[in-house]
């Protein structure tokens, strides 16, 4: 199998999205964009399929990481389906995946679309890779903001979105919600006790 | 050996009807004991559940159960902790821990009409409650001024003193809707919420997280995790991770103890003056049912067999379509309006009343999973989510179900949980009640789908109704020892010294959400309950 050109994604687009969206929301989940810029070598193919099928030119780095990781994971020959479907897709230029895919490139695109739009990997048992910087919210963020974000002003939602503004045309304030300790996937909650304490409620 | 607990209340289930009964008693100077079967909930850890969970639809994925008090679950598959037998499903989420499963409600707080609670006198159906609507009215304020509801109209409900806070302004998008619908005879209106629209009790104002259902990230909903922190705080003792599963009785019918088993399967014997159960809609009674001995054999509070009986919720149909123009659904908070006009009248001798609810929530998951299974990708699924999204109008009807007693919670005789007690069969059945409430509210979605020139309206079928987590019915309340559980003081007919409130006793469920019904009725038991510690009850 030929080698397939890796490339940092930290152009100037990839660190700009990284950086709005950090300035955009405050931080809390583990999938928001780190407070400093990253830059991740990621395979040329898998960049550019992901713009295909995103309708995006600069996709979120920390997100196309984090489904590459688990496509690299997950799919065999990630590399060569990659190409596979790339060169399917380009046959079509279509607006829905052509009926035509082979079943296993049909999953893969499916696999690829979901992470992207809706943060979310696997169907056996599913995980979330993405939130405040999926694709999709990303698309409306000039009108709504993910659920549980605020722009931090109350009754904005009494006037429609402003033109070309983010939500009600206010920025985000920087403590529209506390930023609370991420907490990992296997949900590891602290021990539950027997008795509470005024200072276990309070925490 | 196991510790000895005791108190002049001993208070089961630490949701928002036991926690701020709780409250009032301790206030009062009584020694009040708090029994949760959950875990303690924290909002933060809440929020990043929320955040990073695959299923973000599923309102009990920011609270995980512990294995010693399961919760129902259905997504992604049914785990069978309800256990259904009937013809229809009864699919009730609730929440096992301290503040119970108003961490996951939308805040809605309406009263009842006055004409809900005389269903069979104006109407002939249903049951009449043994109390009015005028008795109860100092304690819907009482439980309105705890809560921080916000509104402006009464909605028919008649008041004697004004919402705590002014009404939440709606939704641009609502406002249009009222605006076109009025012609048509349709009342959009701001709806009571436990929701603060100004700074009150030490809690912000809302600011449209738009995400009240799981977890409102800054408490501007209220929810019973606040009541249950206010009963500590206020001296209240509260033991979370203890599973009631029996209730002692002397043979003259006296309530001595609760037994609760711990975290370590450790069994506990709690004893009181008097008791009072708050667990909700389904566990209380299944507690009343597994409470039995050779003085009791159907269980505690169970001589008329009601126990468990004429379980009732808001069965609910929907609509959804494209306006003809940008509304902007998914700005400010999930459920702030809806129309109230449709509640009363003669049809309801034939049929369901209807209340109409817009749902606000942010329809952008919605429409992307949507997109995306049929196989957009790029620049076209972006297109159609930005026009989607703008236009997408989302209505809810709730439906009357009526007490029958034939729907009903029974102990399953096979099938336990990890603690060894027994899990709850359920049977339900839509009656042609709720069926012929479904065609009315087919013909109002039908014109305001027409009115709001609505594209690719989509309606859910007769006779498949969503589940709204209103749980009534299942302790009925009643004048008769005969065929109700408790009285016109929420006091049990069986037993002087057990007391059961929330929206368990509701002798109907009429078409709004529950719980300020179910919270209000708890704080006038506490009053009762006092009465009773002082001799005069």
């Amino acid at each position: 199998m030929p080698l397939t050109r890796r490339r940092l994604l930290a152009s100037s687009a990839g660190l700009l999205a990284a950086g709005v969206l950090t300035r955009w929301l405050p931080g809390g989940a583990v999938n928001a964009a780190a407070p400093q810029a990253q830059a991740f070598l990621l395979p040329d193919n898998f960049l550019l399929l992901s713009r295909q099928l995103t309708g995006t030119t600069s996709p979120d780095p920390l997100l196309a990481q984090r489904l590459h990781r688990w496509l690299h994971a997950t799919v065999e020959d990630l590399d060569y389906n990659v190409d596979r479907l790339t060169a399917l897709l380009a046959q079509e230029n279509g607006q829905t995946l052509p009926a035509s895919l082979p079943p296993d490139l049909q999953a893969l695109a499916h696999m690829i679309i979901s992470g992207w739009y809706l943060g979310v990997v696997g169907s056996e048992h599913p995980r979330c890779i993405g939130f405040e910087n999926i694709v999709s919210y990303q698309l409306v963020r000039d009108t709504l903001l993910p659920p549980s974000y605020a722009p931090g002003a109350p009754n904005f939602w009494t006037q429609p979105p402003a033109e070309g503004s983010q939500v009600g045309g206010l920025p985000l304030a920087a403590n529209a919600n506390t930023p609370a300790q991420a907490i990992v996937a296997d949900k590891g909650y602290p021990a539950a006790r027997q008795h509470m304490t005024k200072e276990s409620l309070h925490g | 050996m196991a510790e000895s607990l005791s108190a002049d209340v001993v208070v089961i289930g630490a949701g928002i009807a036991g926690s701020l009964a709780a409250l009032k008693m301790v206030k009062a100077g009584a020694s009040v004991l708090m029994l949760e079967s959950g875990p303690e909930i924290k909002r933060d850890q809440a929020v990043e559940y929320f955040r990073n969970s695959p299923f973000k639809g599923d309102f009990t994925e920011p609270y995980p159960p512990e294995p010693w008090a399961p919760q129902p679950k259905f997504i992604p598959v049914d785990n069978e902790y309800l256990i259904q037998k009937g013809p229809d499903p009864y699919r009730a989420q609730y929440l096992r821990g301290i503040g119970g499963t108003t961490w996951h409600w939308a805040g809605q707080a309406f009263r009842l009409l006055p004409n809900d609670m005389r269903l069979h006198s104006l109407y002939g159906v249903g049951r009449d409650w043994p109390i009015s609507y005028q008795q109860l009215e100092p304690w819907y304020c009482e439980a309105e001024y705890q809560m921080g509801v916000s509104g402006d109209a009464d909605l028919s409900s008649p008041r004697s003193r004004p919402y705590p806070l002014p009404g939440i302004p709606l939704p641009y998008g609502f406002e249009r809707l009222k605006q076109r619908l009025a012609p048509l005879g349709y009342e959009v209106g701001i709806g009571p919420q436990a929701r603060n629209s100004q700074p009150y009790d030490g809690r912000p104002a809302c600011c449209g997280n738009n995400n009240c259902m799981p977890i409102c990230p800054i408490d501007a909903q209220y929810h019973g995790g606040i009541s249950a922190r206010k009963a500590l705080d206020a001296g209240v003792r509260v033991v979370a991770n203890a599973v009631v599963y029996r209730i002692e009785s002397d043979p003259q019918g006296r309530i001595q103890a609760v037994h609760y088993l711990d975290r370590n399967r450790e069994s506990h014997r709690v004893t009181g003056r008097c008791f009072v159960l708050t667990a909700n809609g389904l566990e209380s009674p299944k507690i009343l049912l597994l409470s039995t001995s050779s003085h009791h054999p159907q269980g505690i509070a169970n001589r008329s067999g009601m126990v468990g009986r004429n379980l009732m919720d808001h069965p609910g149909s929907s609509v959804e379509f494209y306006a003809d123009e940008p509304v902007w659904f998914g700005r400010g908070p999930m459920r702030p309006g809806s129309i109230n006009n449709l509640r009363e009248g003669a049809f309801r001798r034939t049929r369901s009343a209807v209340r109409i609810d817009f749902a606000n929530t942010s329809p952008v998951r919605y429409l992307t999973e949507r997109l995306v299974r049929q196989g957009f990708y790029g620049k076209a699924l972006n297109e159609k989510l930005r026009w989607q999204a703008e236009r997408f109008v989302l209505l809810k009807s709730l439906l009357e179900m009526l007490p029958e007693p034939d729907n009903r919670v029974t102990l399953s005789q096979t099938k336990k949980d990890a603690w060894g007690i027994p899990k709850l069969e359920v049977y339900y059945r839509f009656p042609q009640y709720v069926h012929r409430g479904y065609d009315q509210a087919a013909a109002d979605f039908k014109r305001i789908v027409a009115q709001m020139g609505g594209r690719d309206a989509a309606f859910s079928p007769r006779g498949v109704y969503d589940n709204n987590q209103h749980i009534t019915g299942t302790m009925i309340m009643g004048n008769d020892p005969e065929n109700s559980v408790v009285n016109a003081e929420c006091r049990a007919h069986d037993h002087p010294n057990l007391f059961i409130a929330g929206t368990g006793i509701m002798p109907s469920c009429a078409t709004v959400n529950s719980t300020l019904t179910g919270t209000a009725l708890a704080l006038m038991m506490a009053d009762n309950v006092l009465k009773t510690l002082r001799g005069a009850g």
